[in-house]
């Protein structure tokens, strides 16, 4: 039994979490929910003893938790999975899986050949499909996670803590974690799991705790609860509907793609009208990353045809992609879409400053600061002012910063590369909104989500990706979340028993 | 205006690139009031404006520096491209007033050149800074033995010298050209598209990228600004010493590096600011004093110079360790 009595924690003057009580039983998961920012992650690293709490205590199976290093942590059978991977990408997955025990030779070497069959055995009975010589930073980040998760499962753990653990994870590979889970349970480990997912809440959890700005609002039974319910206990406010409804696309053709082909992607056709959420799904790195990039000039294609509103389009450069009012999402904000160390104002203006340079290259200041701060407003973004610092804020309000820059740039075609990941229900309804309202001005929108649900929710038609192929068109009703899982699986084989 | 409000003034001076030149400011006061304890006269105002002007050297040898240190590169090839610029110049002039736009157009025609290979080096190329201008350094001094055979020919032209050394009243006119200059840097660096790209690239080539920035363009400015710097640095330099002589860019290097470094811009890129490098050159030359005063051997002023500097850098970490 893992009990959390009457913790309170604080960081300068902000309360993450204030008088918890909480208990977690063997053999079984605790959902943890709330938006972000709301003391979950706080909470989580209190439980497994990476924190301190100012008051209050923790206890495991009766003795006291308060350890601090990561040693002493596994000594305690306390093993933790955080969204931000930890794995050292210079190095292979064998070294990263063995890193804290690698076997050794009589005179202390590290014996490589048995570190690399230690970690093959491992991977098979996880059912990872990577090689234990592959560098971690070459593998795409589902599979990155996949063995975040795995290094952490096959210590055997006592107490498991899985922290937005399932961000970077698609339909098929949730349902990998799912059969993972369930043997954890089976053989008594006390689990808790955080997640913006409510589908992978009901699926894996027993109990919920429902946290909202420090407190927790609600512990109860997942079947006792339904979504809305909970997402008005996260937020404090009622929600209409999660997903907006879909209003018909327009006949008017956009953007005609024609056998791509590039390292990523193999004879890839498809068409996007004008005011279409076409959606992208399949597993993780099947090539819809390429595919996105390929069309913001950031991907190099051997050869194939893109047609833009009927006129020949071969992007060389996400310059010229912007030129030709095309916008792209990327997946990673902290590295591949924000200058986390400026300014709020200074985001928002860097795809548009040649429309706001005058006599001189000088810029137009008082209007950079105007759109700061009537975006502020718009997406409602908590900061004191258009001055903040990006980095200072919280990952929901960066996302809305970060999707705000580009739809500055008035596209007439968005690419959004899983925008809503590890994104709290709050921020997530607002920017569903947001496509909504893309799609029904006229703009393109090419939706690439890890979340089968929102695709079915969002999109007009879902294309899913196997091996850089278009796999399957799925569309009125036909389109499912099943149906997305299925045709993502497409000939690999996979254990039938995961699914 | 919300940034003026109290609180979001503290904020901003709690940023490092703000702390860190505050911090050798204040640096500076008390080495001057040090100094003016050791030697009379010391702070005394003409004394003041003297090291001003000869600060105004390494100043102006660091704009290009800082340029180059915001993208996260450095350039190491300042040194001869100073004598280098120095020497074409002499010769070309001879110390006659008439030859001075051919021999600013030869000279500047150089460094600029000179930069601009750099620039292509390190952006087209992807050589890696430190090698590639190192290597230019080496190229620059091969080229200006050729030139010169060894021996540097010609003097400085009056205008130059008046230039470096002349006064308008009590003031120094190579000051007023730093500060001029300076403010000019600013402007272009804060205000202006061109640097906001700069700072961008720095912070993140790949956000910078995606944003629609062209990277590679941007760097060999970068590089291009810094090598006519160093060409412009040489010239004046040149008017200061009235003749040009071998080797006399390598005293800037380091010094140019350090006063960038102590002016708070990050190594690293994307963060600082040419205020920052004003105060830092000011600063390292003061120290330069101070030490000559305090009559110790030039081993120990060496020792005492390199430890300032990794002082002044382990303050900068301290600075941008932001807790989590």
């Amino acid at each position: 039994m893992l009990v959390l009595q009457n913790i309170d924690k604080s960081f300068g003057a902000t309360r993450a979490v204030q008088d918890v009580t909480l208990d977690a039983a063997p053999g079984s998961v605790l959902g943890l929910v709330g938006e972000n920012g709301a003391g979950k992650s706080t909470l989580m690293k209190i439980a497994g003893g990476i924190i301190r709490p100012d008051r209050g205590s923790v206890s495991l199976d009766g003795a006291a938790v308060s350890g601090r290093d990561a040693r002493g942590m596994i000594s305690r059978g306390i093993a933790s999975v955080f969204q931000e991977l930890t794995l050292v990408r210079n190095l292979t997955v064998a070294e990263n899986m063995g890193i804290l025990s690698p076997p050794t030779r009589i005179w202390g070497s590290i014996d490589r050949t048995g570190l690399e069959d230690e970690c093959r055995l491992a991977l098979e009975r996880y059912h990872v499909s990577a090689r234990p010589e592959s560098q971690v930073g070459d593998l795409p980040l589902g599979l990155q996670q996949m063995l975040e998760i795995v290094r952490a499962v096959r210590r055997r753990p006592r107490v498991l803590l899985l922290d937005e653990a399932t961000a970077a994870l698609g339909a098929a590979e949730v349902a990998w974690l799912s059969h993972i889970l369930a043997e954890e349970r089976a053989r008594g480990a006390i689990i808790l799991f955080i997640s913006h997912r409510w589908d992978e809440i009901l699926a894996f959890c027993q109990r919920v705790a429902i946290m909202r700005n420090g407190h927790l609002v609600e512990v109860s039974a997942v079947e006792e609860i339904s979504h809305d319910q909970a997402v008005e206990q996260m937020t404090g406010r009622r929600f209409g509907a999660t997903f907006p409804p879909k209003r018909p696309a327009r006949i008017e053709p956009l953007l005609e793609v024609e056998t791509l082909e590039s390292a990523a992607l193999h004879d890839v056709t498809f068409r996007v009208a004008e005011g279409e959420i076409l959606g992208i799904g399949g597993l993780v790195g099947q090539g819809q990353d390429a595919l996105l990039r390929s069309l913001f000039g950031a991907h190099r294609l051997r050869h194939g045809t893109i047609r833009l509103s009927g006129r020949s389009y071969r992007p060389r450069s996400p310059r010229d992609a912007i030129r030709h009012r095309i916008a792209y999402v990327p997946q990673e904000r902290k590295a591949e879409g924000l200058l986390l160390h400026k300014s709020l104002a200074i985001n928002l203006s860097l795809a548009i400053l040649q429309k706001l340079t005058g006599l001189g290259g000088l810029i137009q200041r008082r209007k950079e600061r105007a759109i700061a701060r009537e975006a502020i407003d718009l997406l409602k973004i908590r900061a004191s002012s258009e001055a903040d610092l990006v980095g200072s804020l919280s990952g929901g309000n960066q996302q809305k910063i970060l999707l705000q820059k580009w739809l500055l740039t008035e596209p007439s075609l968005v690419l959004l590369n899983d925008v809503t990941r590890g994104v709290d229900i709050g921020t997530k309804i607002q920017i569903y909104e947001i496509i909504a309202d893309l799609a029904a001005k006229g703009i393109g929108v090419i939706l690439y989500s890890t979340d089968a649900h929102e695709l079915v929710e969002l999109a007009h038609r879902v294309l899913v990706m196997v091996d850089g192929r278009l796999s399957a068109e799925l569309m009125g009703k036909n389109l499912s979340a099943e149906a997305i899982v299925h045709a993502s699986l497409g000939t690999k084989a996979f254990d039938a028993a995961m699914v | 205006m919300s940034g003026a409000t109290l609180s979001g003034v503290l904020h901003r001076i709690s940023r490092p690139t703000v702390l860190a030149p505050l911090t050798i400011l204040c640096c500076l006061v008390v080495l001057v009031v040090v100094g003016g304890i050791l030697a009379a006269g010391f702070a005394a105002p003409t004394n003041l404006l003297t090291l001003l002007s000869l600060s105004a050297f390494l100043g102006i040898a660091a704009i290009g520096e800082t340029i180059v240190m915001l993208t996260g590169g450095i350039d190491l090839s300042i040194a001869w491209t100073i004598t280098g610029a120095s020497i074409v110049f002499t010769g070309v002039t001879q110390g006659d007033e008439r030859r001075l736009w051919l021999g600013l157009a030869a000279a500047l025609g150089m460094a600029l050149a000179a930069g601009l290979v750099n620039g292509i080096g390190v952006a087209k190329l992807r050589i890696s800074p430190i090698i590639m201008t190192l290597g230019m350094n080496n190229v620059m001094e091969g080229l200006t033995m050729i030139y010169s055979q060894g021996t540097p020919s010609g003097t400085a032209t009056e205008s130059i010298r008046t230039l470096a050394t002349g006064r308008v009243g009590p003031l120094p006119i190579i000051v007023l050209v730093w500060i001029g200059l300076a403010v000019l840097v600013s402007l272009g660096l804060h205000g202006t598209r061109g640097g906001r790209y700069l700072y961008s690239v720095g912070e993140n080539p790949t956000v910078s990228h995606l944003s629609g920035v062209d990277n590679d363009f941007v760097l060999i400015i970068a590089y291009a600004f810094c090598g006519l710097g160093a060409g412009i640095t040489g010239i004046l330099f040149t008017g200061f010493s009235t003749m040009s002589f071998l080797g006399m860019g390598d005293q800037f290097v380091l010094p140019a590096i350090a006063a960038v470094v102590l002016g708070g811009t990050s190594i690293f890129g994307g963060s600082g600011s040419y205020a920052g490098t004003f105060v830092g050159a000011a600063f390292l030359t003061v120290l330069t004093a101070v030490l000559a005063i305090v009559n110790i051997a030039v081993g120990y002023r060496s020792i005492i110079y390199g430890f300032v500097i990794i002082a002044a850098m382990l303050l900068y970490g301290l600075y941008s360790r932001t807790p989590e």
